[in-house]
């Protein structure tokens, strides 16, 4: 936005002086001053030097020029009685200066009769980058200015994790401890368990209520019981279920509930899609308060952008991430970028929040808040949609599991309803209630919370709340 | 079976030999009417695929829901009046009812999509083995939620099956054991009523529904896999692989197992009625490619000017039919007499799965979404 001020006001109406006296056949056109060489205005990138060339003409000879950028009044050194003069004015525009922002510069010329004359232009902070990328990929200087290295080691711990659960699922007695090190991160490397060192964790960045309520120690506690016990699941028995399409086996809690699914996708809500609602995009991090034009220390990057990236590395998919994403190149998506994926050829969500990133970076590198804060609203719509959407898609393999009476691939893909479900509360701004996400959690996946009561009709239903809540996803809700 | 091996791939490679002959010779006597060999402009084709699916809407589905709910309506009718009155004659039309339903499910269990699907239909009619132990204890109990998925095993038509044709003693002692437990009774009519909730809200749906109307569309006149020819193909794959071959066949026969054969596996064990069944749907998939005389998915192969395929597809059926022909009406008795014929029968439908799945699917250029690995 361009802050009308007094200056500017002053411009307008030297502006308008001026081209009244420029005009040749208006009948008070008769200064004896006269500005060449000036033109209507000068855009350049913030921390540019804008240089303004320009000529004074005076038939009497001037007396003398002022020149005034930006409020501040600079005389300049001219001869008495000379009849013509040029001179430069070289402008720094701000390295805070907004995209857009606009600075006055005025040059008053007076000649020895006291006859004055003012031509007013305008400097106008422009692009850094003219053009948005179409990669996630920003430089200075040849060098990279992004970074996300705490988050590409977070989501390695998530997946070592869950290779750890999956020999849980294959028969091995699982410890709630070495869980609880791996996603406190002791020692940094987990207490021995990951096979990297990182000095980040899982724990500190998950929801906080969700810590509350011992969300994920619950958890860990629970797959240990039911991965020494022994036991074949069974209604109100956690245990071992076979999945009937691979003959393998998975631990589900006595709901049924899969534990393996519930630790990975859970840890992918309460850390990865919280961290982007809940700090990254809270004007805390990204607001036009934010350091923006100064690097970090050590660093050639702002904090804004630092912030922005972060948010992308939650999201974590390829640089040149695309819609109909080619199948030679899944493996490079993860988590949550995966399962954009998974919904894209319906939702084309690739494309609508990867270029929203990346037009929000452009953005950032511009000083451009408006445009920032619409990418992240649109990043944070289509989110919440992927998450819906899949939701969708798992209810839809519930049925379809369900049809063909194999229980065990119902509970595994019931679990992912549960999760991405589950997952919507964390935005702030989510349009399915917190009361439709319990419903859907607690009743619509089988009575009291128990997957072993499910019914289609509840599954249904869990499905039209959603696609009333997301009219997105009504197209394509049965293909999804 | 080798030599039909050898002459599909023969076709396929337009290559020269006696099977090539052969196979001309079929061509050009089913063929005779077929279209000048260039393949249609687009909008014809598009024009074609809307009219299969409103012929296969109308024709076959709508059809197939219809009979499956009278069917469903005298079943009723014949399981009250059974445990109301138990009797050798109310008990053989119970039975008669019984398996008249069955063979009614069979066209109808090819449309895997829909209101089959959002209603799980095909677990609630038909999910076999069926455990009897769990049939015991829950009538022994006097207790059981039934449509709970712990229960499903102990649900369907194959419940039924062991409930009225379990051989372990004569009719008399069937009949007694409703008189002496009315707890026995109380399940049966509580297996049928449920069924008759599935298939009604189903049926309703199938007749006109949200599903079917969008079927019919003219926006699903496409190939993509939300058009009413791709969910097609993707259900037929499905049900082929799945429920004609793995379960009618391969999982009784042995061949999922190891080679070791599992007679209680069979769809009817105790009615002992699995060639019946077995050749309702074959036959089903023989009505439902040929189109009984307009459009349909072999008028479209030959439009795209495969009319090798259509006719190798046809033939396939024909084969299957054949062969199933000669089994033992009941397929515990086959697999105990000779197994081998099972597995013949297999062979034939395997060789189905791979035209449809394969061939049918490519020509006509749809997507097969379905799959059997665990994925995340």
């Amino acid at each position: 936005m361009i802050a009308i001020n007094k200056l500017q006001l002053l411009f307008f109406l030297s502006l308008f002086g001026w081209m009244s006296c420029s005009d040749d056949e208006d009948p008070v056109a008769d200064s004896d001053v006269t500005f060449a060489g000036v033109e209507d205005s000068y855009t350049a990138p913030r921390g540019e030097t804008i240089s303004v060339s320009y000529t004074v003409s005076a038939d009497d000879g001037l007396q003398s020029i002022v020149v005034s950028a930006d409020g501040t009044d600079t005389p300049v050194a001219v001869t008495a009685g000379t009849e013509m003069y040029s001179g430069t004015i070289d402008f720094a525009i701000p390295g805070a200066s907004l995209l857009d922002q606009s600075y006055t510069i005025d040059i008053v010329a007076t000649d020895v009769d006291g006859d004055a004359a003012t031509i007013s232009t305008a400097v106008i902070t422009g692009p850094v980058l003219a053009t948005v990328p179409t990669t996630y990929e920003f430089t200075r200087d040849g060098a990279s200015t992004v970074s996300y290295n705490g988050q590409n080691e977070r989501l390695d711990q998530v997946a070592e994790i869950k290779s750890y659960l999956q020999t849980g699922d294959a028969g091995a007695a699982l410890s709630a401890q070495v869980l609880q090190d791996a996603y406190a991160n002791v020692g940094g490397d987990g207490n021995g368990f990951f096979s990297f060192s990182s000095t980040k964790q899982l724990e500190d960045k998950s929801f906080q209520p969700d810590l509350d309520d011992n969300f994920m120690s619950d958890l860990f506690a629970g797959v240990e019981a039911a991965s020494t016990s022994g036991a074949i699941a069974a209604n109100g028995v956690a245990g071992l279920i076979v999945r009937e399409n691979s003959g393998n086996t998975v631990l589900v809690d006595a709901h049924g509930r899969e534990y393996t699914q519930l630790i990975e996708k859970g840890l992918m809500g309460t850390v990865m899609y919280n961290q982007i609602y809940n700090t990254y995009f809270t004007d805390a991090r990204i607001g036009a308060d934010v350091e923006n034009t100064e690097f970090r220390e050590g660093a050639n990057y702002t904090d804004m952008e630092h912030h922005w990236d972060e948010a992308f590395g939650y999201w974590n998919p390829p640089l040149d991430f695309t819609s109909d994403w080619p199948a030679e190149r899944a493996n490079e998506d993860r988590f949550w970028s995966h399962y954009s994926n998974t919904v894209d050829p319906h939702l084309r969500t690739n494309d609508a929040i990867m270029q929203a990133f990346i037009a929000g970076r452009a953005a950032i590198v511009n000083n451009d808040h408006p445009t920032k804060e619409a990418q992240r609203d649109i990043i944070a719509e289509q989110l919440e949609i992927v998450t819906a959407g899949v939701a969708v898609h798992y209810i839809n393999s519930s049925l379809e599991a369900l049809n063909e009476a194999k229980i065990g691939e119902a509970f595994h893909v019931m679990s992912e309803v549960w999760t991405f479900v589950n997952a919507i509360k964390y935005n702030p701004n989510r349009r399915l209630s917190i009361e439709s996400i319990e419903e859907i959690k607690e009743s619509d996946l089988g009575a009291d919370g128990n997957f072993w009561n499910v019914t289609t009709d509840g599954l249904n239903k869990a499905k039209n709340t959603l696609v009333e809540a997301y009219p997105e996803l009504a197209d394509a809700k049965d293909q999804l | 079976m080798k030599t039909k091996l050898i002459q599909r791939k023969n076709i396929n490679q337009i290559a020269g030999g006696l099977c090539f002959l052969l196979f001309l010779l079929i061509a050009s006597c089913s063929d005779g009417d077929s279209p000048a060999p260039t393949p249609e402009p687009e909008t014809n084709l598009a024009e074609l695929r809307a009219a299969i699916a409103e012929n296969i809407a109308e024709n076959y589905i709508k059809l197939s829901f219809a009979s499956l709910k009278t069917k469903n309506d005298l079943f009723i009718v014949a399981a009250e009046n059974f445990t109301g009155s138990p009797s050798v004659e109310n008990l053989n039309k119970l039975r008669a009812a019984h398996k008249d339903l069955w063979l009614s499910w069979q066209p109808a269990a090819i449309y895997q999509m829909g209101p089959t699907t959002t209603n799980a239909l095909r677990a609630a009619i038909n999910t076999y083995p069926t455990d009897a132990d769990l049939i015991e204890s829950n009538v022994s109990a006097g207790t059981w939620t039934i449509g709970a998925i712990s229960n499903r095993a102990a649900e369907g038509l194959p419940a039924v099956d062991y409930l009225i044709n379990n051989t372990t003693g004569s009719d008399e002692d069937i009949i007694a054991s409703y008189i002496d437990d009315s707890a026995r009774g109380d399940y049966l009519i509580g297996l049928v009523s449920y069924l008759d909730t599935k298939i009604s809200v189903s049926t309703d749906q199938w007749q006109n529904g949200e599903f079917i109307n969008a079927f019919t569309a003219t926006s699903a006149n496409g190939t993509d896999v939300g058009s009413a020819l791709g969910m097609l193909i993707n259900a037929i794959d499905l049900h082929v692989q799945r429920f004609l071959r793995d379960g009618k066949v391969a999982i009784p026969s042995g061949v999922r197992s190891a080679g070791i054969a599992r007679p209680k596996a069979t769809e009817s064990y105790y009615g002992g009625f699995d060639r019946e069944l077995l050749i309702a749907a074959l036959e089903a998939y023989e009505g439902l490619f040929d189109g009984g005389g307009q459009s349909s998915i072999l008028t479209y192969l030959r439009a795209l000017d495969e009319g090798d395929l259509a006719t190798n597809v046809a033939q396939q059926i024909d084969d299957a039919i054949s062969l199933s022909n000669g089994l033992n009406d009941s397929f515990a008795q086959q697999i105990e007499d000779d197994n081998q014929q099972m597995i013949n029968v297999f062979m034939e439908l395997q060789e189905l799965v791979t035209l449809i799945k394969s061939d049918v699917s490519s020509v006509i250029g749809i997507t097969i979404t379905n799959q059997d690995v665990d994925g995340d």
